[in-house]
C-alpha cells in the first residue's frame, strides 16, 4: 500500500490554514497557535493562517476549538 | 488489595534497564530545564515513547516528583482535581486541604480561586519538585484546559512540569514559547535513528539483523518506536528477515494492525485470548484477569507478558497491577470487537461483578454500562449517588445518565431525585423539571402502595415544595410541604426536614413572621438530628435574615452564633454552605455598626459561598457588602459589589434577593447623584410607586420612596408629598405584619420627607418614634447610612430614652458620610465661585472636556479646579467630592 500523503509524514510540520465559525477572540488564538500564525476575522468566521506545526499541534488546535463549541469549515495544508 | 485509583495512576513506568538510552534528548530536557524551561511539553502520536522519555528523564533529575497518569474517566472537573491533589501530595505532603475542602462542596468554585489556593499551597516548598501529566489527550474538559492554563501561568515557583500527549493541549503555549518557559520534544524528535533502531532490534531484543534491514526496517517504521518493537517482535524465530521487511508497507496504521495480528498470532493460542479478553480492562490484576478470563492464574500469566515484552507496563513496585500500552491494548480490543463481538458484553458484565465486589462502584458502573446491562448499572448508581455528589462527581454521574437509554433511565427514581436536589441548591431552576418528569414517570411504573414508593412520591413532593418556594410560588409552595408532613411519619426526620425548611421559606417572604420561625426551628431541629447539615444551615441562614426585617436581631445573632460555633468546632472544615449563615450574621452586625465584625462575616459568607455555589448567600452577601462600602464612602467597591450580584442573581438566585439587590442600586445610585440610573432599576423590578404593598414588594416600594425624598430635595417638592402617602401606606403595611426592620427604615425615610417638605415637628416626631423602636434592638446602621439630614434631626430628638439612644447614635457619626450638614462657611477655606460651577457640572456627570467647553477654559484649568475642590472638601475621588458637597448643602 503506498503512503497516503508521501511529502507528508506524521511527525512532520506543515504550514496550514483554518478556517472555522465560532465565538473567540484574536488574543485567544495568539496565545494558543504557534508564533507566526496569523488571523482575519470576518464577523464570526476567523481564518487563521501559516499555522507551523506538526500532527499533534494541528490535531490539538482542531479538537480544542472543537471543544469550545467552534465550528471547523476547512483544514488545509498550504 | 491496594485500590488502582488511589495508586497505580501516580506510579512511574518502571523501566526496563536494557531500554535504548535516549541521552541526546535526555541532554535536551536538561539544556532546557537549565534555561528555566519549567515547562516541557512532549507532543507526539502513540507509540513514540514519550512516556518512557520523560520517566527516564525525571529518574535522573535527583528531586522529587509526582506521576499522573490520566484515563478517559478523568475528564471530569472534580476526578481530575482530586488526583492532581493527591498526586502532588505523593511529594509534597499533606497540601491542597483547603483545596479539597472546596472540591467537597459539591460544586465547582471559580478556576482562580482553585489556583490560588493550591498555588499557595505549594509555594512554600523549599526544593524543587516534578509533576508529570501522563496521557494528557484524554483530557478534552474545556474547563480543565482553562484550569490547567492558569495552572501553569501562575505556578508555584519551585514546580517543573512535564505533559506527555497525543495531541498539544489548548493550553497558551504561544506564551510559554515566547516567556522562554517551554521545551518542546514532538515525533519528528522522538523518532529513532538508525543506530537506535540498530540497539533495539540487536541490542535488546537480540535479533540477528543485518544493518540494511535495520535501516530499511527503520525506514519503513519511520522511525516510529512502537512499530520497531513490535517488527521485532515478529521478527522473533523468523527465518529470512529480509523478506519479511522488504513487505512491510503503508501507513503506521496499517503496519501496526499487521504487525499486531503477526505477534499475536505467534503467541500460544492461550495467551491469544487472555490479551484480548483482557484488553477491556484499563488496569490488569492477577484476580482481576481471573474472573475476566475464568482462568486461575492470571498473575502468572501477566509476569509471563513482562518478560516477553508484549507491551505490558508494571504500575506498582510489587507488580500486581498492570496495564497495556495504551496503542496496543486499542489494537487488542479492535481485534476483540472484530474476532468475538459476541464476548464483549460477557467480558464487560465479569469486570463489573469483580469491581463490585472489590468496593470499586465507579469501575463497577462504567463496565456495566460498556456492557449494556443497565439492570446492573441502574441499581449501582442509585445506591451510590449521593456520596458522588458529595464528593462533587455529578459530571460523571451526568455522564452515565446520558449513556443510560432513556427507559432505563426511568427505572432510576433515586438517581433523577439526587440529580434535582444538586440543581436546586446551586440556582438551576429551570434544569430540575426534566429530572422530575423522569422520576414521576419511574415511580409511576412502581407498586403505588409500597412504602419506598411512598416515600420517594413525597420526597419528589418535598423537591418541589422548595423549588416552589424560591421561585416565589409560595401558596403551591406551603400545600406542598404540608402534604409532605402530612403523608410521612414523625421519624422520617430527612422528609419532615425538606418540608420544614420550605415552609420557613414560604412563611418568610409571606411575611408571616411567627409560622416561619415555627417552621424554621423545626426544620432546625430535625435536620441536627437526622445530620442532615446542609438543610439545617440553610434553615437558620433564613431565619436570621427574616429577623433583620422582623427586627428581632439578638435573638437571631444568639441562634446564629451557637450553631456556627458547634459547626466550627465539630467539623474539621465546616461545609462551605455555612456561608449562608455567614452573610446572614454579617447583616445584622452591619445593622449594629460592628462593621468589622460585619466586614469579616460578609467576607467569609462570600468566599464561602463561591465555594458552595450558593447563589442566594452571594447575592445578598454582596448586596450587603456594598451596602457596607456605601457606608464608609467606598461608591466605587460598592457598584462592583453590586454589579456581581445581579450578575450573579441571573446565574440563578431565589426571587426573594431580588428586592434587596434592586434597593441597594437605586440607593447607590442616588448616591451618586445619578437618579436616572435609580430610576431605571426600579422600572426594570415592574413595581410601581402605586402598587399594593406586599410582603414582597415591599422594599422596593422603601426605594421607590428614597427615589421621592431625593427628587424632593431636589426642587421636585411635590414628589414630598407623594412619598409621605407612600410613607403611610408602609408604616401602616410594616405595622400590621410587625416587621420593625422594615418599620423603621420606612420611619427614618418618612422623618427626613417631613423635614423637606418643612414639616420640621413632624419630622422630629417620626425620628422620635424610630429611635425608640430602633434601640431595643440596637438598630443603628439605618440612622446612620442616611448621614447629615438625620443627624439634624436626631439632634431635636427629645424624650427621655430616644434622647439617649439619640446622643449615642450622633456620637457615631465619625465617617466622610456621616457629616453632620455644613454650610460653605464651616469649610476651612470656600470653594471659589469658578469652583462651584465645576463642581455643579461634575455633579451632572459632565467630562472635563465638556465641562471645559461649558465653561469656555482648557481643560487643564478645569483640572486645576477639581484639584482645589478636592483638597477643599478633603476626598480623593469625583463622586466622594459630589456626596460630600450634596451633604455640606454645596450642591
Amino acid at each position: 500500500m503506498p503512503p497516503a500523503h508521501p511529502e507528508t509524514k506524521i511527525g512532520d510540520q506543515r504550514t496550514y490554514r483554518l478556517r472555522l465559525v465560532g465565538s473567540v477572540d484574536e488574543d485567544f488564538f495568539r496565545t494558543i497557535c504557534p508564533a507566526g500564525s496569523a488571523f482575519q476575522q470576518e464577523g464570526e468566521l476567523f481564518t487563521l493562517s501559516n499555522i507551523q506545526t506538526d500532527q499533534s499541534g494541528i490535531l490539538g488546535l482542531v479538537r480544542g476549538l472543537h471543544n469550545l463549541g467552534c465550528i471547523i469549515i476547512e483544514l488545509s495544508i498550504i | 488489595m491496594e485500590s488502582p485509583l488511589l495508586s497505580v495512576k501516580f506510579f512511574h513506568p518502571v523501566l526496563n534497564p536494557r531500554l535504548v538510552q535516549r541521552s541526546g534528548l535526555v541532554e535536551r530536557l536538561n539544556s532546557g530545564l537549565e534555561s528555566g524551561h519549567w515547562l516541557t511539553l512532549v507532543s507526539a502520536p502513540a507509540g513514540y515513547g514519550k512516556s518512557t522519555l520523560v520517566a527516564g528523564w525525571i529518574s535522573q533529575l535527583g528531586f522529587p516528583s509526582a506521576w499522573l497518569t490520566l484515563d478517559e474517566a478523568d475528564d471530569d472537573p472534580a476526578r481530575f482535581l482530586k488526583y492532581l491533589v493527591a498526586a502532588l501530595q505523593q511529594v509534597c505532603g499533606p497540601c491542597g486541604q483547603e483545596f479539597l475542602g472546596l472540591l467537597a462542596a459539591g460544586s465547582l468554585p471559580p478556576h482562580e480561586t482553585l489556583v490560588t489556593s493550591l498555588v499557595n499551597d505549594l509555594s512554600n516548598l523549599s526544593q524543587p519538585f516534578a509533576l508529570v501529566l501522563d496521557n494528557l489527550q484524554v483530557i478534552q474538559d474545556p474547563w480543565i484546559h482553562e484550569f490547567l492554563s492558569r495552572w501553569v501561568l501562575h505556578r508555584p515557583p519551585n514546580l517543573i512540569m512535564a505533559l506527555t500527549t497525543r495531541e498539544d493541549p489548548l493550553l497558551p503555549l504561544a506564551r510559554l514559547r515566547a516567556n522562554n518557559c517551554l521545551t518542546e520534544v514532538r515525533a519528528a524528535d522522538l523518532c529513532f535513528s538508525e543506530s537506535e533502531a540498530a540497539a533495539l532490534l540487536t541490542g535488546m531484543m537480540g535479533l540477528d539483523l543485518a544493518a540494511s534491514d535495520v535501516s530499511k526496517l527503520n525506514g519503513r517504521t519511520e522511525g516510529w518506536v512502537a512499530g520497531l518493537q513490535l517488527a521485532g517482535l515478529s521478527l522473533q524465530g523468523r527465518g529470512n528477515p529480509g523478506a519479511f521487511v522488504d513487505s512491510l508497507s503503508g501507513s503506521h496504521r496499517f503496519i501496526l494492525g499487521y504487525l499486531t495480528e503477526e505477534v499475536l498470532g505467534c503467541q500460544p493460542a492461550s495467551i491469544q485470548d487472555f490479551l484480548l479478553e483482557t484488553a477491556i480492562l484499563s488496569h490488569l490484576h492477577g484476580d482481576l484477569c481471573d474472573a475476566v478470563t475464568g482462568g486461575d492464574h492470571s498473575a502468572e500469566v501477566l509476569e509471563g507478558l513482562l518478560a516477553a515484552n508484549l507491551f505490558i507496563i508494571p504500575l506498582d513496585d510489587e507488580q500486581q497491577w498492570y496495564r497495556y500500552h495504551h496503542l496496543f491494548a486499542d489494537l487488542l480490543r479492535a481485534q476483540l470487537q472484530r474476532t468475538r463481538p459476541e464476548l464483549v458484553n460477557t467480558l464487560h458484565d465479569r469486570a463489573s461483578l469483580w469491581y463490585e465486589e472489590h468496593g470499586f462502584p465507579e469501575e463497577a458502573i462504567d463496565h456495566a454500562v460498556a456492557a449494556k446491562n443497565f439492570e446492573r448499572a441502574v441499581p449501582l448508581l442509585e445506591n451510590n449517588i449521593w456520596r458522588w455528589i458529595n464528593q462533587g462527581s455529578m459530571r460523571r454521574v451526568e455522564g452515565w445518565m446520558k449513556d443510560i437509554p432513556p427507559e432505563w433511565q426511568i427505572k432510576s427514581p433515586r438517581a433523577n431525585l439526587g440529580l434535582a436536589w444538586v440543581h436546586l441548591l446551586r440556582g438551576h431552576f429551570s434544569q430540575i423539571d426534566p429530572y422530575l418528569e423522569k422520576v414521576n414517570a419511574s415511580l409511576a411504573l412502581l407498586d403505588a402502595a409500597a412504602p419506598e414508593t411512598l416515600e420517594m412520591r413525597t420526597e419528589s413532593m418535598a423537591l418541589r415544595s422548595n423549588l416552589r418556594q424560591v421561585q416565589g410560588r409560595l401558596e403551591e409552595s406551603i400545600a406542598l410541604a404540608e402534604q409532605v408532613l402530612a403523608l410521612t411519619h414523625p421519624d422520617n426526620l430527612k422528609l419532615r426536614g425538606f418540608a420544614f425548611l420550605s415552609l420557613g421559606g414560604a412563611f418568610r417572604q409571606q411575611s408571616r413572621f411567627p409560622e416561619a420561625r415555627e417552621a424554621y426551628l423545626q426544620a432546625i431541629a430535625v435536620c441536627r438530628a437526622s445530620d442532615n447539615l446542609v438543610s439545617e444551615i440553610l434553615a437558620l441562614s433564613g431565619l436570621t435574615l427574616m429577623c433583620v426585617h422582623h427586627g428581632h436581631l439578638r435573638f437571631a445573632i444568639e441562634t446564629a452564633s451557637d450553631t456556627v460555633a458547634r459547626l466550627e468546632s465539630s467539623c474539621q472544615t465546616p461545609p462551605p454552605i455555612i456561608g449562608a449563615i455567614y452573610g446572614a450574621m454579617g447583616l445584622i452586625y452591619y445593622e449594629w455598626n460592628e462593621l468589622e465584625t460585619a466586614r469579616m462575616y460578609l467576607q467569609r459568607g462570600l468566599q464561602t459561598g463561591v465555594y458552595s455555589g450558593h447563589n442566594a448567600s452571594i447575592v445578598y452577601s454582596r448586596v450587603a457588602m456594598a451596602r457596607l462600602q456605601q457606608g464608609e464612602g467606598d461608591l466605587t467597591g460598592a457598584a462592583e459589589n453590586l454589579a456581581d450580584a445581579a450578575q450573579q442573581y441571573r446565574r440563578g438566585a431565589p426571587l426573594w434577593t431580588l428586592a434587596d439587590l434592586i434597593s441597594q442600586q437605586v440607593s447607590l445610585s442616588l448616591a451618586q447623584n445619578r437618579p436616572a440610573a435609580a430610576e431605571a432599576a426600579l422600572k426594570e423590578s415592574r413595581i410601581t410607586a402605586q402598587d399594593e404593598i406586599t410582603p414582597q414588594n415591599e422594599r422596593i416600594l422603601l426605594a421607590h420612596l428614597r427615589l421621592l425624598l431625593y427628587q424632593g430635595r431636589s426642587g421636585q417638592k411635590e414628589r414630598l408629598q407623594e412619598g409621605l402617602k407612600l410613607a403611610d401606606r408602609l408604616t401602616a403595611a410594616a405595622e400590621s405584619g410587625q416587621r420593625e426592620g422594615i418599620l423603621l427604615q420606612v420611619l427614618v425615610l418618612e422623618a427626613q420627607l417631613r423635614a423637606a417638605a418643612g414639616d420640621l415637628s413632624g419630622g422630629r416626631q417620626t425620628m422620635e418614634q424610630a429611635v425608640t423602636i430602633a434601640q431595643g434592638e440596637g438598630y443603628r446602621r439605618i440612622f446612620l447610612d442616611e448621614g447629615a439630614p438625620v443627624m439634624e434631626l436626631l439632634q431635636k430628638v427629645q424624650g427621655e430614652g430616644a434622647a439617649a439612644y439619640a446622643r449615642e447614635l450622633l456620637g457615631l457619626f465619625r465617617t466622610p458620610s456621616d457629616l453632620p450638614s455644613a454650610s460653605q462657611g464651616e469649610l476651612l477655606e470656600p470653594l471659589t465661585e469658578r469652583e462651584s460651577e465645576v463642581l455643579t457640572l461634575l455633579a451632572q456627570g459632565l467630562k472635563y472636556a465638556d465641562i471645559a467647553e461649558r465653561l469656555v477654559v482648557s481643560v487643564n484649568t478645569v483640572r486645576y479646579h477639581v484639584k482645589g475642590i478636592y483638597g477643599k472638601l478633603g476626598v480623593e475621588k469625583q463622586t466622594q467630592a459630589v456626596e460630600k458637597a450634596r451633604m455640606l448643602g454645596l450642591l
